[in-house]
Protein backbone atom coordinates (compact mmCIF):
# COMPACT_ATOMS: atom_id res chain seq x y z
CA UNK A 1 0.00 0.00 0.00
CA UNK A 2 1.25 3.77 -1.23
CA UNK A 3 3.80 2.22 -2.61
CA UNK A 4 5.13 4.04 -5.92
CA UNK A 5 6.30 0.83 -7.37
CA UNK A 6 2.75 -0.24 -7.47
CA UNK A 7 2.00 2.43 -9.82
CA UNK A 8 4.78 2.45 -12.11
CA UNK A 9 2.90 1.80 -14.96
CA UNK A 10 -0.01 4.20 -14.00
CA UNK A 11 -0.42 6.95 -16.34
CA UNK A 12 0.03 9.83 -13.49
CA UNK A 13 3.32 8.31 -13.23
CA UNK A 14 4.04 8.60 -16.62
CA UNK A 15 2.60 12.23 -16.97
CA UNK A 16 4.62 13.24 -14.29
CA UNK A 17 7.86 12.06 -15.68
CA UNK A 18 6.71 13.26 -19.21
CA UNK A 19 5.73 16.87 -17.84
CA UNK A 20 9.39 17.02 -16.10
CA UNK A 21 11.47 16.06 -19.19
CA UNK A 22 9.24 18.35 -21.50
CA UNK A 23 10.53 21.16 -18.31
CA UNK A 24 14.46 20.41 -18.68
CA UNK A 25 13.80 18.76 -22.61
CA UNK A 26 17.22 18.00 -23.39
CA UNK A 27 19.43 20.90 -22.01
CA UNK A 28 22.76 21.39 -21.84
CA UNK A 29 25.43 23.15 -19.91
CA UNK A 30 27.21 25.62 -22.62
CA UNK A 31 30.89 24.61 -23.12
CA UNK A 32 31.95 27.71 -21.13
CA UNK A 33 31.07 25.29 -18.14
CA UNK A 34 33.38 23.30 -18.52
CA UNK A 35 36.55 25.91 -19.31
CA UNK A 36 35.79 27.33 -16.14
CA UNK A 37 36.01 24.41 -14.29
CA UNK A 38 38.96 23.44 -15.64
CA UNK A 39 40.51 26.86 -15.08
CA UNK A 40 39.46 26.84 -11.18
CA UNK A 41 41.10 23.03 -11.01
CA UNK A 42 43.80 23.78 -12.24
CA UNK A 43 44.15 26.92 -10.49
CA UNK A 44 43.43 24.59 -6.85
CA UNK A 45 45.62 22.12 -7.77
CA UNK A 46 48.34 24.28 -8.48
CA UNK A 47 48.05 26.05 -5.01
CA UNK A 48 47.77 22.67 -3.74
CA UNK A 49 51.18 21.85 -4.87
CA UNK A 50 52.72 25.20 -3.28
CA UNK A 51 52.98 26.69 -6.83
CA UNK A 52 50.39 29.32 -6.05
CA UNK A 53 50.98 32.32 -8.89
CA UNK A 54 50.04 34.91 -6.24
CA UNK A 55 52.62 33.30 -3.89
CA UNK A 56 56.18 35.07 -4.03
CA UNK A 57 59.52 32.76 -3.67
CA UNK A 58 62.06 33.48 -1.17
CA UNK A 59 64.30 35.45 -4.05
CA UNK A 60 61.68 37.58 -5.14
CA UNK A 61 60.19 38.49 -1.86
CA UNK A 62 64.00 39.92 -0.49
CA UNK A 63 64.13 41.26 -3.89
CA UNK A 64 60.85 43.49 -3.06
CA UNK A 65 62.00 43.91 0.15
CA UNK A 66 65.44 45.53 -0.85
CA UNK A 67 63.78 47.89 -3.19
CA UNK A 68 61.55 49.05 -0.24
CA UNK A 69 64.58 49.52 1.89
CA UNK A 70 66.28 51.47 -0.70
CA UNK A 71 62.84 53.61 -1.86
CA UNK A 72 61.96 53.98 2.15
CA UNK A 73 65.65 55.61 2.31
CA UNK A 74 65.76 57.90 -0.71
CA UNK A 75 61.93 59.11 0.77
CA UNK A 76 63.48 59.39 4.43
CA UNK A 77 66.64 61.23 3.01
CA UNK A 78 64.04 63.88 0.89
CA UNK A 79 62.48 64.57 4.16
CA UNK A 80 65.29 65.48 5.79
CA UNK A 81 66.83 67.49 2.71
CA UNK A 82 64.10 69.74 1.95
CA UNK A 83 63.09 71.63 5.22
CA UNK A 84 67.47 72.02 5.39
CA UNK A 85 67.31 73.62 1.69
CA UNK A 86 64.46 76.10 2.37
CA UNK A 87 65.43 77.13 5.63
CA UNK B 1 42.37 -3.22 -10.48
CA UNK B 2 39.82 -5.79 -8.97
CA UNK B 3 36.76 -4.56 -7.53
CA UNK B 4 37.30 -0.84 -8.94
CA UNK B 5 34.45 0.20 -10.52
CA UNK B 6 34.73 2.24 -14.09
CA UNK B 7 34.36 5.61 -12.80
CA UNK B 8 36.79 4.56 -9.42
CA UNK B 9 39.74 4.55 -12.46
CA UNK B 10 38.82 7.73 -13.28
CA UNK B 11 39.05 8.58 -9.48
CA UNK B 12 41.99 7.18 -8.91
CA UNK B 13 43.35 9.04 -11.71
CA UNK B 14 41.99 12.24 -10.78
CA UNK B 15 44.00 11.62 -6.94
CA UNK B 16 46.88 11.71 -9.19
CA UNK B 17 46.59 14.91 -10.11
CA UNK B 18 45.53 14.33 -13.97
CA UNK B 19 42.96 16.93 -14.69
CA UNK B 20 41.83 15.33 -17.73
CA UNK B 21 40.11 12.55 -15.79
CA UNK B 22 37.61 15.30 -14.19
CA UNK B 23 36.83 16.09 -17.63
CA UNK B 24 36.23 12.53 -18.53
CA UNK B 25 33.65 12.32 -15.36
CA UNK B 26 32.05 15.98 -16.29
CA UNK B 27 31.94 14.39 -19.62
CA UNK B 28 29.75 11.48 -18.16
CA UNK B 29 27.65 13.00 -15.94
CA UNK B 30 27.35 16.68 -16.85
CA UNK B 31 23.96 16.55 -18.47
CA UNK B 32 22.50 14.56 -15.99
CA UNK B 33 23.42 16.54 -12.62
CA UNK B 34 22.67 19.87 -15.28
CA UNK B 35 19.05 18.75 -15.29
CA UNK B 36 18.59 17.42 -12.32
CA UNK B 37 19.78 21.01 -10.86
CA UNK B 38 17.47 22.35 -13.47
CA UNK B 39 14.60 21.10 -12.31
CA UNK B 40 14.76 21.41 -9.03
CA UNK B 41 16.09 25.36 -9.15
CA UNK B 42 14.00 25.91 -11.99
CA UNK B 43 16.93 28.24 -13.33
CA UNK B 44 19.46 28.03 -15.99
CA UNK B 45 22.12 30.26 -14.62
CA UNK B 46 21.50 28.92 -11.31
CA UNK B 47 21.91 24.87 -12.52
CA UNK B 48 25.18 26.11 -13.85
CA UNK B 49 26.72 27.16 -10.72
CA UNK B 50 25.60 24.00 -8.74
CA UNK B 51 26.81 21.71 -11.77
CA UNK B 52 30.36 24.23 -11.42
CA UNK B 53 30.27 23.74 -7.77
CA UNK B 54 29.75 19.96 -7.79
CA UNK B 55 32.36 19.23 -9.74
CA UNK B 56 34.65 21.10 -7.93
CA UNK B 57 33.61 19.45 -4.82
CA UNK B 58 34.30 16.46 -6.75
CA UNK B 59 37.98 17.40 -7.17
CA UNK B 60 38.71 18.67 -4.24
CA UNK B 61 37.79 16.08 -1.95
CA UNK B 62 38.63 13.30 -4.26
CA UNK B 63 40.63 11.83 -1.98
CA UNK B 64 37.60 11.00 0.38
CA UNK B 65 35.45 9.16 -2.73
CA UNK B 66 35.32 5.60 -2.76
CA UNK B 67 36.57 3.67 -6.29
CA UNK B 68 34.58 0.58 -5.83
CA UNK B 69 30.86 2.15 -6.45
CA UNK B 70 29.74 4.81 -8.76
CA UNK B 71 30.49 8.11 -8.81
CA UNK B 72 26.70 9.27 -9.45
CA UNK B 73 25.31 8.78 -6.50
CA UNK B 74 27.42 11.05 -4.34
CA UNK B 75 27.56 13.85 -7.28
CA UNK B 76 23.61 13.40 -7.29
CA UNK B 77 23.67 13.95 -3.04
CA UNK B 78 25.98 17.24 -3.13
CA UNK B 79 23.66 18.44 -6.01
CA UNK B 80 20.48 17.96 -4.04
CA UNK B 81 22.39 20.22 -1.40
CA UNK B 82 23.79 22.61 -3.60
CA UNK B 83 20.60 23.24 -5.01
CA UNK B 84 18.82 23.54 -1.85
CA UNK B 85 21.55 25.98 -0.74
CA UNK B 86 20.82 28.10 -3.69
CA UNK B 87 16.95 28.27 -3.37
CA UNK B 88 17.44 29.25 0.31
CA UNK B 89 19.88 32.36 -1.03
CA UNK B 90 17.48 33.57 -4.05
CA UNK B 91 14.67 33.12 -1.05
CA UNK B 92 16.62 35.64 1.35
CA UNK B 93 17.61 37.68 -1.32
CA UNK B 94 14.49 37.57 -3.28
CA UNK B 95 11.47 36.49 -1.52
CA UNK B 96 9.01 38.15 -4.18
CA UNK B 97 10.13 37.45 -6.90
CA UNK B 98 10.20 33.91 -6.06
CA UNK B 99 7.02 33.77 -4.98
CA UNK B 100 6.02 34.87 -8.82
CA UNK B 101 8.18 32.73 -10.42
CA UNK B 102 6.66 29.77 -8.31
CA UNK B 103 3.07 30.62 -8.95
CA UNK B 104 3.97 31.38 -12.56
CA UNK B 105 5.71 27.82 -13.08
CA UNK B 106 6.09 28.59 -16.85
CA UNK B 107 7.70 25.96 -18.77
CA UNK B 108 11.32 26.08 -19.22
CA UNK B 109 11.79 23.68 -22.69
CA UNK B 110 8.41 23.43 -25.02
CA UNK B 111 8.38 23.13 -28.28
CA UNK B 112 5.33 25.33 -30.01
CA UNK B 113 3.65 21.76 -31.06
CA UNK B 114 3.82 20.39 -27.47
CA UNK B 115 2.26 23.61 -26.52
CA UNK B 116 -0.26 23.56 -28.06
CA UNK B 117 -0.86 19.66 -27.73
CA UNK B 118 -0.52 19.21 -23.73
CA UNK B 119 0.50 22.61 -22.79
CA UNK B 120 -2.27 23.03 -20.60
CA UNK B 121 -1.82 19.82 -18.52
CA UNK B 122 1.95 20.09 -18.82
CA UNK B 123 1.77 23.40 -16.99
CA UNK B 124 -0.72 22.65 -14.62
CA UNK B 125 1.38 19.15 -13.39
CA UNK B 126 4.66 21.87 -13.31
CA UNK B 127 2.88 24.23 -10.97
CA UNK B 128 2.04 21.32 -8.92
CA UNK B 129 5.14 20.00 -8.83
CA UNK B 130 6.39 23.67 -8.22
CA UNK B 131 4.03 24.25 -5.17
CA UNK B 132 5.76 20.95 -3.54
CA UNK B 133 7.55 21.21 -0.45
CA UNK B 134 11.48 21.41 -1.68
CA UNK B 135 12.13 17.78 -0.04
CA UNK B 136 8.91 16.25 -2.14
CA UNK B 137 10.03 17.96 -5.29
CA UNK B 138 13.89 16.98 -4.52
CA UNK B 139 12.16 13.09 -3.93
CA UNK B 140 9.81 13.35 -7.38
CA UNK B 141 12.59 14.49 -9.62
CA UNK B 142 15.43 12.19 -8.31
CA UNK B 143 12.43 9.16 -9.38
CA UNK B 144 10.63 10.31 -12.20
CA UNK B 145 13.68 12.40 -14.06
CA UNK B 146 16.62 10.89 -13.07
CA UNK B 147 14.71 7.02 -12.23
CA UNK B 148 16.54 6.36 -9.29
CA UNK B 149 15.27 3.48 -7.44
CA UNK B 150 13.79 4.26 -3.74
CA UNK B 151 17.22 2.87 -2.06
CA UNK B 152 19.29 5.07 -4.61
CA UNK B 153 17.04 7.80 -3.41
CA UNK B 154 17.30 7.31 0.22
CA UNK B 155 21.18 6.78 -0.16
CA UNK B 156 21.12 10.19 -1.75
CA UNK B 157 19.16 12.46 0.28
CA UNK B 158 20.37 10.65 3.15
CA UNK B 159 16.46 9.30 4.68
CA UNK B 160 15.26 6.45 5.40
CA UNK B 161 13.32 4.38 2.08
CA UNK B 162 10.04 4.10 4.08
CA UNK B 163 10.55 8.69 3.93
CA UNK B 164 11.31 8.35 0.11
CA UNK B 165 8.36 6.45 -0.16
CA UNK B 166 6.03 8.46 1.43
CA UNK B 167 7.01 11.86 0.20
CA UNK B 168 6.53 10.25 -3.26
CA UNK B 169 2.61 8.95 -2.39
CA UNK B 170 2.69 12.26 -0.80
CA UNK B 171 3.27 14.18 -4.23
CA UNK B 172 1.49 11.79 -6.09
CA UNK B 173 -1.89 12.64 -3.82
CA UNK B 174 -1.49 16.38 -4.55
CA UNK B 175 -1.16 15.97 -8.07
CA UNK B 176 -4.44 14.02 -8.10
CA UNK B 177 -5.79 17.02 -5.70
CA UNK B 178 -4.74 19.47 -8.37
CA UNK B 179 -5.91 17.60 -11.36
CA UNK B 180 -9.09 17.08 -10.30
CA UNK B 181 -10.00 20.76 -8.77
CA UNK B 182 -8.74 21.75 -12.79
CA UNK B 183 -11.02 18.82 -14.76
CA UNK B 184 -11.94 15.03 -13.90
CA UNK B 185 -8.59 13.58 -12.99
CA UNK B 186 -9.98 10.35 -15.25
CA UNK B 187 -10.67 12.73 -17.90
CA UNK B 188 -7.58 13.74 -17.66
CA UNK B 189 -5.54 10.76 -17.43
CA UNK B 190 -7.27 9.46 -20.10
CA UNK B 191 -6.61 11.96 -22.44
CA UNK B 192 -3.24 11.72 -21.53
CA UNK B 193 -2.93 7.48 -22.28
Amino acid sequence: MNSPEQFAVHPLDCLIRETLQAQVGDAEPSPRSWRRLRAQAAHLAAAKRGNHPRRWTLGESSRVDAHGWVAGWVFARGLVAFPARIG
Amino acid sequence: MTGCHPDGMLVLRLQGGEIEALGELYELYKNRIFRAALAITRDRQGAEDVLQEAFLRLFTHVDQIRTDVPVGPWLYRVTVNLSCTWLQKRRRRFPLLDSILDQLAAPLHLSPERLVERGEVYEAVQRAIANLPLSHRIVVVLFYLEGLNLSEIAEVVEIPEGTVKSRLYYARESLKELMAGRKPLSEVLYEFT
